[in-house]
């Protein structure tokens, strides 16, 4: 549970290009959040409900685009989605299992929306 | 990235129709953290340091592991930090094979960040020892999300945890360079399915390299062992 931390993160980040662009009001935030981030959703808005009070952020909404685990196979050098909550990896070509993450560790804050 | 921008656009664009302007961020939430592990990371790589961040649930045997790692490996010149040192009893295992011990104290927090470990290896004499092993908080999720700057991510799971365990933290797993099976003087008492862990572990971790021991017998640990002794052999002792 570092939710709250996660949180406080996120709203500096977004608090800090606000400044930054001159806003009055931020409206919504853009996070990418990947399937193995470890970042659960309902803790998250939880704690961003809390962080957020009292800032220019305080009825910001948080918009999570899931970023899938992707990853590669080494022997077929194949690129794959993976869509598997357990994180097993099987190679769609030769079946194999693979731990070469392409993608899906992200936890970004790709845009705010102001006014 | 330019292809996950793009995403990000048309997602807004779906939801919203008038009301603020786009201001593109593209910040990760810990690149704090990241830069300071990527700090760590060359301060150990100029003393020539093999770092291990190590992992697992509370109780799977982290620091008997350690204290038998450093008792065993004297000649490393060891260095440890603590997350959580349950009693001064764990502090004088470790120290016992003549390693310097700091102890970070966490506070209740879930996870060590790289902050916290440069703060403690200021503390230390890093000067001519090979080994630096970080004793994580034992938390199988959060600290999974946390770079320290070290070069070999170690996870424990005892036998006693279930076969399943692999599959129920694919996020600490599929990360980790090494797994240690621990308490394998326990694998009849609880009947353990051999077998079934490792197909667990192949699938999820495949790229992990596996080691079956019992840090209290000290069954199996020499094969760690020998790993230490490759990774500290490479050269590229803090690259990850």
């Amino acid at each position: 549970m570092h939710e709250l931390g996660i949180a406080r993160s996120i709203l500096g980040i977004a608090l800090d290009a606000a400044q930054q662009g001159n806003a009055e009001r931020v409206m919504s935030i853009g996070l990418r959040v990947g399937a193995l981030a470890g970042v659960e959703q309902a803790a998250l808005d939880l704690a961003f409900d809390v962080a957020r009070r009292g800032t220019i952020a305080g009825d910001a909404e948080l918009r999570v685009e899931t970023v899938p685990l992707r990853c590669h196979c080494t022997t077929c050098d194949v690129d794959f989605d993976v869509d598997d909550r357990h994180g097993v990896a099987l190679c769609p070509r030769c079946g194999a299992p693979s731990g070469d993450i392409l993608a899906g560790l992200e936890l970004e804050v790709s845009y705010i929306e102001v006014v | 990235m330019s292809e996950s921008r793009t995403i990000a656009v048309t997602v807004l664009t779906d939801h919203e129709t008038d009301r603020g302007r786009l201001l593109e961020v593209e910040r990760g939430v810990l690149a704090r953290n990241a830069e300071i592990a990527a700090t760590n990371r060359r301060r150990f790589a100029a003393h020539g340091l093999l770092v291990l961040n190590v992992l697992s649930s509370p109780g799977s045997g982290k620091t008997a592991f350690l204290a038998r790692t450093l008792e065993a490996r004297r000649d490393l010149g060891a260095a440890v930090i603590v997350g959580d040192l349950a009693t001064d009893n764990d502090g004088e295992r470790l120290r016992a094979g003549g390693a310097e011990v700091v102890q970070i104290n966490t506070g209740g927090v879930c996870h060590l960040e790289a902050a916290m470990v440069a703060g403690a290896a200021d503390r230390l004499t890093l000067q001519g020892k090979r080994l630096l092993a970080i004793e994580n908080v034992g938390n199988l999720v959060c600290p999974a999300a946390y770079d320290l700057g070290e070069g070999v991510r170690v996870v424990l799971v005892s036998v006693t945890e279930g076969e399943d365990k692999p599959l129920k933290y694919p996020a600490m797993f599929k990360t980790a360079d090494v797994v240690i099976v621990n308490k394998m003087d326990l694998a009849e008492a609880v009947q353990l399915d051999r077998e079934a862990l490792h197909a667990n572990l192949a699938a999820v971790c495949p790229q992990a390299r596996v080691f079956a021991v019992s840090a209290r017998t000290g069954a199996g640990m020499e094969s760690f062992y020998a790993y230490l002794d490759e990774r500290l052999a490479t050269g590229a002792a803090s690259a990850r």
